[in-house]
């Protein structure tokens, strides 16, 4: 993706967020498969979030990280999505388990949520750690990029990851790759 | 050879200074710094990203065309719509401001003429604009601070 693509996107050239799409498609699916175990329903996710985003591309200020805004988008979508589902599950109880039934380890399920408790985290950022490390960390954006991103100095997004960092590393340790 | 990128480790060089094995033994001695390099490799990690299937990026452009469709057309339905709703509106609160003229009227034993008929449908344009200006200030959505923290 390049900037163009960015500002594309933003004035609605569908060859802009057709390259968007592309490029980052395989981020949105990683954040979705963070909240569903479905893949097929995971990119059912990505597919609502990319058209919401085009929906709302107005509202985006073309400050700041694309990619950040798409994240909690897809992440929102997500979250609704399960919300759903488990308000159905609610209302039909032959779904559930019999009492009695012993809980099986499910190591995709205990991966899911410590994704999930990861991106929850970096979610709960101040808005501008947040925003720096998606830019240093997700895009790979040099200091100098998140910079002029962010319209500040690099020393100030240089302070700001370690923070950032600081913040989340306690959430980080308990979850290996 | 087992040696990791070496493009890599000449980039580390820029960041280590013109010291990079007394950085690298801070590193290797200092827990915190250890953390927090692994907490930057977990993030990079948990982003790299999944393979999405064949033909997705096409699935989603066409999505787009037929949502483009559907909402020209629920726009055009709705703008029809719109419009009927204010005629009727306007119409019911003129008559009833209208009648409420005529009853005036009757009590002050005065005929209404064509000014109070037009000041009635006037009346009723009026209170049906207010109506509708505070019913939308009272119901603007509130966006999702997460959504919002993406825009500035």
């Amino acid at each position: 993706m390049t900037d163009a693509d960015a500002a594309g996107f933003r004035s609605g050239d569908v060859d802009a967020f057709r390259a968007l799409v592309d490029r980052w498609s395989p981020r949105l699916l990683a954040v979705a498969l963070a909240y569903v175990d479905d893949r097929d329903v995971a990119h059912d996710v990505v597919q609502d979030a990319w058209l919401r985003a085009w929906e709302r591309r107005g509202q985006f200020s073309g400050r700041g990280s694309l990619l950040g805004w798409l994240i909690t988008i897809t992440r929102n979508t997500a979250l609704t999505r399960l919300r759903r589902a488990r308000s159905r599950d609610a209302v039909s109880p032959g779904e559930l388990p019999s009492p009695g039934t012993p809980a099986k380890p499910d190591v995709a399920l205990e991966r899911i949520a410590a994704r999930r408790a990861v991106l929850d985290a970096i979610d709960r950022l101040p808005n501008r750690q947040r925003e720096t490390v998606i830019l240093r960390l997700i895009e790979g954006r040099s200091t100098r990029e998140a910079a002029a991103l962010l319209g500040c100095a690099e020393g100030t997004v240089k302070a700001t990851l370690h923070r950032a960092l600081a913040n989340l590393t306690p959430l980080l340790e308990d979850w290996a790759p | 050879m087992s040696c990791p990128d070496t493009t890599a480790l000449i980039d580390l060089t820029l960041v280590l200074g013109d010291r990079p094995e007394e950085a690298l033994r801070h590193v290797i001695d200092c827990p915190d710094c250890r953390s927090v390099l692994g907490a930057a490799a977990r993030i990079r990690h948990l982003h790299a990203g999944e393979p999405v299937r064949p033909g997705f990026t096409d699935g989603v452009v066409q999505a787009l065309g037929r949502q483009g469709t559907e909402t020209a057309e629920s726009d055009r339905g709705r703008g029809l719509g719109r419009a009927a709703w204010w005629a009727a509106h306007v119409v019911l609160v003129g008559a009833t401001a209208f009648m409420t003229s005529v009853l005036a009227g009757t009590t002050a034993q005065i005929r209404p003429g064509p000014r109070a008929v037009a000041i009635s449908i006037l009346a009723g344009a009026a209170i049906t604009i207010l109506q509708h200006r505070d019913r939308n200030r009272r119901s603007l959505p509130d966006a999702p601070s997460s959504i919002q923290s993406g825009l500035s």
